[in-house]
């Protein structure tokens, strides 16, 4: 491949499939890196304009404190962000070698770090949410599933074109650890919320 | 230079332009101002109600966002005061009730401005403020209570229910069956109590007569110059002049106000919120229209309204 970021990055926009075969084959995990990073630090930024960082009010703090927590909130997401991306590619990895795929956790990881490309637009998005009223949160709102619908495209492919597998196992793979976990969830409501509710009842 | 290489130039500049407005905004709006604002400023548009509406109904003034909106004034130790800018034509008893005490325990000086109208409920909630500054043309007053009874026999009849109801408790069944002279006599003794109330709280909030407050309160509008001969604002004027009032009262030399404004509604609750329009689509869809209307007053129980 040896394409240039910019390359990749609106090959992953433009043609996504034969894009993220390549990603998956040659593994540029430095790149995905930079990326994923610059992805989430743009979407971290975004979150202002969308109000969805939560900035901690006045109550005597000095403006040079208040400043500086909300860059370190804003430089700790994506990093938080990348290392939640790492233990969940593991956890995506081994459902998909159970099931009889065979890829690379390099390749998965590249995968989904590009991805997530399309959150980059949650910045102009967040400028359209500035309108006034109720049309600014449609929109916004509207936009927002939509880009997330396209990021979860993307991953499907980045799992398909990883393992070689069809269309309908690539959903199934990405889909089951979130169908384990709502099971796991349920039953742990099962075995220890319900009796405690049930004793206080 | 290649197709791609221009669609690049255009996505990263849409970006960054994006990202410098964000930003420019984010931080004016969020840090500066907190340092430089020394009043709050909180509009309140709607009826009074206990819940706020959905997408179609108005979202109104709930006790829920007056005391979030004052808590976070008084939690802000650089807002010396508070301007409500109030917009309502009054609303349910207890609500205007609750927002009345919040306002009337509310440590920091509270400015009223009135804007079109502020009647009833409005004017409840805006009565233990420290100041109450209306325009001329602003509607005030209409202090009074309002119980609108209704008798649902028509619409069983068209929907050919046939009712029976058995109680415990003489009149229990007072809210849905049709008004017998003495059931009026009691209805009337509780919008009396509700009334007395309301002129007891006009009483002590502007330091008035009881026997004054009785004589104007025929539940009859007061436009604001009106309102300032009777004593019920205390000045004429708009926005600018109730947050110089608010100044005075604060001991503010100069004046920098902040907006607060209330939580935005999600998406979810816009949509799928109770009263929201497909919400109440559902709910027609589901029972019909007329037995969406029967629903829709039998929920509503005949409540006094301010």
């Amino acid at each position: 491949m040896q394409k240039g970021i910019l390359e990749i990055s609106m090959g992953v926009l433009t043609r996504p499939t034969s894009t993220i075969r390549s990603i998956c084959q040659e593994r540029p995990i430095g790149w995905a890196i930079v990326v994923y990073l610059v992805v989430s630090l743009v979407a971290a930024l975004a979150s202002i304009g969308l109000g969805d960082l939560e900035f901690p009010e006045g109550g005597g703090l000095s403006p040079a404190f208040l400043a500086g927590i909300s860059i370190l909130l804003i430089i700790g997401f994506p990093i938080i962000s990348l290392l939640t991306l790492a233990v969940l590619t593991a956890i995506w990895h081994a459902v998909a070698s159970l099931l009889g795929g065979k890829g690379s956790y390099g390749g998965l990881f590249s995968g989904f770090a590009f991805a997530n490309l399309p959150a980059i637009f949650t910045a102009p998005l967040a400028v359209i949410g500035l309108l006034p009223g109720i049309i600014g949160v449609l929109l916004v709102g509207l936009g927002s599933i939509g880009l997330g619908l396209w990021s979860l495209a993307l991953s499907i492919v980045a799992v398909r074109e990883n393992y070689a597998v069809s269309t309908g196992r690539a959903i199934l793979i990405y889909l089951l650890p979130t169908a384990i976990l709502l099971v796991l969830l349920g039953l742990l409501v099962a075995v220890v919320a319900l009796p405690i509710v049930g004793g206080l009842l | 230079m290649s197709r791609n290489k221009i669609i690049a130039i255009i996505v990263v500049g849409v970006i960054v332009v994006s990202l410098i407005v964000l930003v420019w905004v984010g931080l004016s709006q969020m840090i500066a101002p907190r340092y430089g604002a020394n009043i709050g400023i909180i509009t309140l548009t709607g009826p009074i109600e206990e819940e706020e509406g959905g997408l179609l109904a108005p979202y109104g003034i709930t006790p829920e966002l007056v005391r979030g909106l004052l808590e976070r004034v008084e939690g802000d130790g650089r807002l010396k005061a508070v301007v409500l800018r109030i917009n309502s034509p009054g609303g349910a008893v207890a609500a205007s009730q609750e927002i009345g005490n919040m306002i009337k325990e509310f440590e920091k000086p509270v400015v009223v401005s009135m804007a079109d109208i502020v009647a009833s409920g409005g004017y409840y909630i805006s009565a233990h403020a420290d100041r109450i500054v209306a325009q001329p043309g602003t509607l005030t007053g209409s202090i009074g209570v309002i119980w609108m009874h209704t008798n649902l026999d028509g619409l069983f009849e068209k929907l050919g229910i046939e009712v029976e109801t058995i109680t415990s408790g003489e009149h229990k069944d007072m809210f849905i069956d049709p008004l017998t002279p003495e059931r009026r006599q009691i209805f009337q003794r509780l919008s009396d109590e509700a009334y007395d109330q309301f002129i007891q709280t006009v009483a002590e909030g502007r330091d008035l007569e009881l026997s004054k407050v009785r004589e104007l309160a025929t539940g009859e509008l007061y436009i604001g110059t009106q309102a300032l001969e009777l004593g019920l604002v205390d000045q004429l004027g708009g926005l600018n002049e109730a947050i110089e009032a608010a100044a005075e009262l604060a001991e503010i030399e100069v004046p920098l106000t902040m907006e607060l404004a209330p939580p935005v509604p999600s998406l979810l609750e816009l949509f799928l919120g109770q009263g929201s329009i497909l919400w109440e689509l559902a709910i027609a869809r589901v029972l019909g229209e007329e037995m969406a209307l029967l629903r829709t007053l039998l929920n509503t129980y005949p409540m006094p309204r301010y």
